[in-house]
């Protein structure tokens, strides 16, 4: 196949990859909204109570000792002079409305960066084929776009990693943060962590091959 | 390097110029300017052997070792 060809291929699977990013989180999100709504109108709120029975049934005010037991072997939590505001209903409507303008500042200042990289990402991207559809590939500035994308997605990762967690953080209820929940609820980003440490590698492999070009280009 | 090109000095001598050897060998200029300086990393013998042919030497007369 020829290069053009190539980049033909490559820039017509980045924009399908685009669309259906968005088309994607837009079915999402709507799907989200209108179980929301629907939690809302019957009033029932399925996370609370499968996640946090045990702790909206232990919550009361003021201080107390509680001993948890695991039935399966019967291990002992000890939990002495635990604080309890409020139980959890009455603690949403306390603080719910507070809480909730507190953490879309902190969740939008998150995502700021997140944007900003990804912006990033894409134009260097854009470069890159741009730069590949002129066949000028094994160039030093190819090399340097590549580890930049590379830097930049395993920066997002990690940023994304950051968000998601502050996020459950943020929506957790008492006693909510167990290593357990972290894991089972927190969404990691560790496919771009993969794809990044992969771009890496490959940049990599990309200056030798920069390096084979030049003293290729230097036999007579 | 302590390997070093005396193209020129062969040129010299069959008072040829570098772009009637260019012409012969048929390499390009910029190519045969890169091997003049010193710049090239590698030759072929190929090359190695249509400059020979050209110019009647040896290539111990092009090429020279000084450690």
């Amino acid at each position: 196949m020829k290069t053009k060809n190539q980049v033909t291929l490559i820039k017509s699977f980045y924009l399908i990859l685009i669309f259906s990013i968005i088309t994607y989180a837009f079915f999402i999100s709507a799907r989200n909204t209108s179980k929301k709504d629907r939690n809302e109108a019957t009033k029932i709120e399925h996370y609370k109570v499968a996640v946090y029975e045990k702790e909206v049934q232990l919550v009361q005010k003021g201080q107390k000792n509680i001993q948890w037991v695991n039935k399966k072997n019967s291990d002992t939590l000890n939990l002495k002079n635990v604080t309890f505001v409020a139980d959890a209903q009455l603690l949403n409507k306390k603080y719910k409305t507070v809480q909730t303008n507190f953490y879309k500042v902190v969740v939008d200042i998150a995502l700021l960066p997140l944007f900003i990289l990804m912006i990033y990402f894409f134009a260097t991207l854009y470069n890159f084929i741009d730069s590949i559809s002129k066949e000028k590939i094994f160039e030093f500035e190819n090399y340097r776009r590549l580890k930049l994308m590379s830097y930049s997605i395993i920066a997002l990762s990690i940023f994304d990693s950051i968000f998601q967690y502050g996020n459950f953080y943020s929506n957790r209820k008492i006693f909510a943060n167990t290593p357990y929940e972290v894991v089972n609820t927190v969404e990691f980003d560790l496919i771009s962590l993969f794809f990044g440490i992969t771009l890496l590698t490959i940049s990599f492999v990309f200056k030798k091959g920069i390096d084979l070009k030049k003293e290729q280009d230097l036999t007579i | 390097m302590p390997i070093i090109i005396n193209l020129d000095v062969m040129l010299a001598k069959r008072k040829m110029s570098l772009t009637e050897l260019s012409e012969k060998v048929g390499i390009t200029m910029s190519n045969l300017s890169i091997l003049k300086t010193g710049k090239a990393k590698a030759v072929r013998l190929e090359t190695l052997a249509s400059i020979c042919e050209i110019l009647n030497c040896q290539p111990g007369d092009i090429l020279e070792f000084t450690p």
